[in-house]
């Protein structure tokens, strides 16, 4: 300790002595400083922090109060070197806050050999590096701006001096490892589209620079520009630049700056951009001595770090931290005059009891049951060691999947690549070889259990366009897809989207996007796309295996519906109602049936051809229900074979849409003609053959609910409706009335088709992306061998092929 | 006693004043070119002016329409003055020698149209003030005075402000005045035209006037760069920025004695830096972007 002292007078003694003898003299020399801004208002720069997420008067960050703590630190710095100095405020009130003029005017009446204006700059959070604005343009800039550029020299020397010193500053991460030294009118021009450069430099009559010294936006910034002792760096630098330039001299003594962090342990208060060591701990509180000079500093409690020593002679100093919890550190540095010598401690903490398990996840009885796409937790009492932990880690029946530690590896997750198998128990086992870094393991292996739900995967039960799809309206299609589930409605948008054949994929009109709006328990997106469709092209939707649920429960097997896109207006055939005229159907009720709310009437909200179409809407109140719409004045009659085409904006209710004949001989003898399934949504084209070869008069349309998730209202339209002779598409998917039914939908275990005919269909079971999974010729078809999911059933019989989505669970 | 003298007569000057009207004659933009930083002669038939850095100095004759490049120098546009014969034009050059500044001054004869130089550059050299057919300018601590084809009368009293003191020279020594507390500084000093009274803006605080001895007579409120149109009304502008440049800014006449205050730029201007000439009823500023205008005033007792 003697020695220490000894050592230490000696060495005050040679700074002193080495003060006296190169100290540099500004005297006669005249600085202007402008601390930028002033007070507590909203131009103030006020930034809001985990630490103060509230900033107010004296609370919290402020490029004010920074902007004057550089600048009277630096004027003191300048007057104790004999310059003579002006500072344009003192205090941080809202009336320091100068108007520009006013301070380009103190600066030009002190007549300043040098105005510098303190800043720091905002950089979105994200980026961090020196800017210096002289009074002027850059060399080489030939642009001809509005005003004459001032003498730029001076100023560029000075503020390159400046950042030079500004960019060695190893306590802060620099985004940009060079500095950027520009004209103000420069840069104004190309980075910010102003015309004449920064208000605070125009009509100076003295060489002047904007310093933005970093960037306070960006938070570890913002907290170590929170410490007084780093704004003394910065002002120091200036200092330094000022020496440099006028006098072409050094200071004398040299500095330490640096930090004290944990050596592992991450700042967790926020998700802020970190880069570099600033993602460590920065222990607040730690003291950090010179030992030579028993000079001590306490770091504050403002989440930096940062500590500092001013002004010490050049030579080797030991330097120790010291932090509760944490083992103590000391290194060797060397100090240089005129210069700032950086270093950093890392320290580690002191961890002397065994690691455990604290809590964890899933935790429930095992009579209850978590959802499959849970990830493990386990939470410490500890940082942990990671290698020890990941191998002492087991999941039992075994799962594939990805270990990772968070919150500074106190807390391990394993995230299963694919969810967990449903209804089945699992053991999870931490064995106690698992440690923390001071090598103490765990006592007892820690084990739980807990079983899992009976879903494990996002289920598609119906979409539009199904797969196969060749009508899909070109002009404005519309996509719909439905699932069993709500889904997550982040990621959804990007799981979904529709590919050309090339593979380029085309964009969703952003604001047509609907999720969710199908109501609980199911889960559905909407969208139409930023362009139209090229009508015989072929495109494929593809929804990505990441697609899930509110609960995380993924799709896990991606999906490709192949569709065509097609013109849909048939404008070549007999038109026998262009549902231009008001009036012609009404809603009969007396041939309805568990409905209300029914409807029929023009509308020019969706159209195919001319000025209207007819808008048809009901809603049904039972299971088994129609509704019916009479023409009040039927006209067209059919004595013989024809065919009747439709054009429909179908809604995906799944309801069955129908036209009426009633003999010409019998007013009780009615047909019905199923003349499409609204599986669709937007406008198609459908048509049916009338197979009567009397005389039959259209007499109106029926709607038939159906089993669908949607089918307990309808709201469609229907244009041009048309009358010829030979079906246009070659494959007829549509079925006369109740000729094939397939039940249950969604099955488990078996499929069963019934039709009117006697013969067995064949049943051909597709993946969604078309693979033949199965074919039998029967009723029915046993399905426990497939996996949950959605499938297409084709129905094949003499008469017609019927495809039909199918939910497996 | 006579403090009540005092406050009748300023009584007395305010009933006056507040009866007058002032009214907008004319306003135009006589000259072509960009300038800045306006400045009249005595008799408002000239007008010097700069580029928004101060480089550069060129005087517009409102008699022939002419414009004369007096100097291209450095600073030359930072407050230069005419002689009271209006015959020369006396203006700064700004140089740097060692990486400090210095200022020497300089004449343009525009009769003759010669130049010559009248100090050499110096350091810490204040405002140049017109005195007779010459000038006078503080530098070196002290009051330098120059008259050309005249023989040297008393030196007046000298006012100049350097971003942090209001000073006066007069009776061979140097007073400082401290007229506004807690003032950041002070800034666009100036005497008034009978020489009674001060002119300044206190950096933070607004502009006010007072007497020779730093008295306040008058509060004018925030008025940047203000001049004395005569000894009753003063012009200034109202500048705004949002720290980063002007946003807006006008140009007013303010009586000192009351509340008669008139706009005279128009609201789509952004104003700054006016001068005066009452002699000849002018006011002249510049816009933001540099375009001069020039305002021809009418003040009437009603």
């Amino acid at each position: 300790m003697q020695t220490l002292n000894k050592r230490f007078l000696l060495l005050s003694a040679f700074t002193l002595l080495a003060f006296v003898a190169i100290a540099q003299d500004l005297t006669g020399i005249r600085i202007h400083i402008n601390p930028g801004h002033g007070g507590w208002d909203s131009d103030d720069r006020g930034i809001s922090t985990p630490l103060y997420p509230n900033v107010g008067s004296g609370v919290g960050f402020w490029e004010s109060q920074s902007n004057l703590d550089k600048g009277l630190q630096l004027k003191s710095m300048l007057e104790a070197l004999g310059a003579t100095v002006q500072i344009s405020r003192t205090q941080n009130r809202t009336q320091d806050d100068l108007s520009l003029s006013t301070i380009v005017q103190m600066a030009n009446e002190f007549q300043a050999d040098f105005m510098l204006s303190i800043h720091s700059n905002a950089g979105s959070g994200t980026a961090n590096y020196v800017l210096q604005l002289y009074a002027g343009k850059n060399i080489g800039d030939t642009y001809s701006y509005p005003s004459a550029t001032p003498k730029s020299d001076e100023g560029r020397a000075i503020s390159t001096e400046i950042a030079k010193n500004l960019i060695k500053n190893q306590l802060t991460y620099w985004t940009s490892a060079n500095y950027n030294v520009s004209g103000d009118k420069t840069y104004a021009r190309m980075y910010m589209g102003w015309s004449d450069g920064y208000g605070v430099l125009r009509g100076l009559t003295v060489p002047g620079v904007i310093s933005e010294g970093s960037m306070h936006d960006y938070i570890p910034e913002t907290y170590r520009l929170m410490n007084m002792e780093y704004k003394w760096l910065e002002a120091w630098n200036f200092k330094k630049a000022f020496c440099t330039y006028f006098k072409q001299a050094e200071i004398p003594t040299g500095n330490i700056a640096g930090y004290v962090k944990d050596s592992r342990n991450l700042i967790l208060d926020g998700s802020y951009k970190k880069y570099g060591n600033d993602v460590l701990l920065p222990i607040n509180g730690t003291t950090v001595t010179v030992l030579e000079t028993g000079q001590t500093y306490t770091v504050d409690n403002n989440r930096n770090g940062v500590f500092v020593f001013k002004d010490l002679a050049s030579g080797n100093y030991t330097v120790k931290a010291e932090a509760e919890g944490y083992y103590a550190q000391t290194q060797q540095i060397t100090v240089v005059k005129n210069e700032i010598t950086y270093m950093g401690f890392k320290l580690n903490k002191v961890r002397n009891t065994p690691p455990q398990v604290i809590s964890y996840s899933p935790n429930v009885a095992i009579t209850d049951s978590v959802v499959t796409s849970t990830n493990i937790v386990l939470e410490f009492n500890w940082d942990m060691d990671e290698a020890s932990t990941r191998a002492a880690f087991s999941i039992t029946p075994a799962v594939e999947g990805t270990i990772t530690f968070e919150d500074s590896q106190y807390r391990l997750r394993f995230t299963p690549n694919v969810p967990l198998d449903k209804s089945t128990v699992y053991t999870v086992k931490l064995d106690k070889s698992a440690k923390h870094p001071d090598n103490l393991s765990m006592e007892n292996d820690f084990i739980f259990q807990f079983t899992t739900q009976n879903r494990n995967r996002l289920l598609l039960l119906d979409s539009y366009p199904a797969n196969g799809n060749t009508s899909v309206y070109a002009t404005k299609p519309l996509f719909f897809f439905i699932f069993d589930k709500a889904l997550n409605t982040t990621n959804i948008r990007d799981e979904i989207n529709v590919y050309k054949s090339n593979g380029t994929a085309i964009s969703k009109a952003t604001r047509s996007v609907k999720i969710n709006k199908v109501g609980a328990p199911y889960g559905d997106i909407y969208f139409e796309l930023a362009e139209p469709l090229i009508a015989g092209n072929n495109y494929t939707v593809k929804l990505g295996s990441n697609a899930m649920d509110d609960a995380g429960v993924k799709l896990v097997d991606p999906i490709e519906i192949n569709f065509t896109a097609s013109n849909v207006a048939v404008s070549d055939k007999t038109i026998i109602d262009d549902f231009e005229t008001d009036g012609k159907y009404t809603y009969d009720k007396t041939q309805s049936e568990n409905d209300t709310l029914a409807s029929i009437a023009r509308s020019t909200t969706q159209k195919l051809f001319g000025t209207s179409g007819y808008k048809i809407n009901a809603t049904f109140t039972d299971q088994s229900a129609s509704a019916v719409y009479r023409i009040n004045d039927p006209s067209v009659t059919t004595v013989t074979s024809k065919v009747f085409g439709l054009h429909v904006y179908g809604d995906m209710s799944g309801n069955e849409l129908q036209l009426q004949f009633r003999s010409e001989t019998s007013e009780t003898d009615v047909k019905y003609l199923k003349i499409c399934d609204l599986n669709f949504i937007g406008w198609q084209f459908v048509e049916a053959h009338f197979t009567e070869n009397e005389a039959y008069k259209l007499t109106g349309i029926r709607l038939i609910r159906k089993d669908h998730i949607l089918s307990k209202s309808v709201e469609i339209y229907v244009d041009n409706l048309l009358q010829y002779d030979t079906l246009i598409s070659g494959l007829n998917s549509t079925l006369s009335d109740n000729t094939i039914q397939v039940y249950p939908n969604p099955a488990s275990e078996n499929i069963f088709v019934k039709t009117d005919k006697n013969e067995l269909p064949l049943l051909q079971l597709y993946s969604l992306n078309g693979i033949l999974l199965k074919t039998i010729r029967d009723h029915q078809m046993s399905i426990t061998e497939f996996d949950q999911g959605t499938y297409v059933l084709k129905i094949i019989t003499q008469a017609e092929v019927l495809s039909k989505v199918m939910m497996i669970y | 006693m006579k403090n009540l003298l005092f406050i009748g007569i300023v009584l007395l000057s305010i009933t006056s004043v507040e009866a007058q009207t002032i009214t907008i004659k004319k306003m135009y933009c006589p000259i072509e070119q960009k300038g800045f930083h306006p400045k009249f002669n005595s008799n408002g038939n000239l007008l010097a002016f700069t580029s928004e850095s101060y480089i550069g100095l060129d005087v517009y004759n409102f008699s022939d329409k002419s414009i004369v490049k007096i100097s291209e120098d450095t600073g030359a546009g930072y407050q230069p003055v005419f002689s009271n014969n209006n015959e020369k034009v006396f203006y700064k050059s700004l140089t740097y020698d060692s990486k400090l500044r210095k200022e020497g001054v300089k004449c343009y004869d525009l009769a003759k149209k010669t130049r010559v130089e009248m100090l050499e550059p110096r350091r810490d050299m204040k405002q140049l003030q017109t005195f007779e057919n010459g000038f006078v300018v503080f530098a070196d601590t002290k009051l330098l005075k120059t008259t050309i084809g005249k023989t040297a009368t008393p030196a007046p009293n000298y006012i100049w402000s350097d971003g942090e003191n209001l000073n006066i020279y007069k009776d061979n020594k140097t007073h400082i005045l401290n007229p506004v507390k807690g003032a950041n500084g002070y800034v666009w000093a100036s005497l008034s035209p009978n020489g009674k009274m001060i002119l300044f803006t206190a950096a933070g605080q607004g502009t006010f006037v007072c007497n020779l001895d730093g008295k306040i007579i008058a509060e004018l409120g925030y008025l940047n760069a203000p001049v004395w149109y005569n000894d009753i009304f003063v012009v200034g502008m109202q500048d705004k920025d949002d720290g980063q440049f002007v946003t807006e800014s006008k140009i007013l006449i303010k009586s000192i004695y009351g509340k008669t205050e008139k706009r005279l730029s128009t609201s789509n201007q952004i104003a700054m830096y006016p001068a005066t000439a009452s002699a000849s009823s002018k006011v002249a500023y510049n816009t933001v972007d540099g375009d001069i205008y020039v305002v021809e005033l009418n003040i009437s007792n009603e």
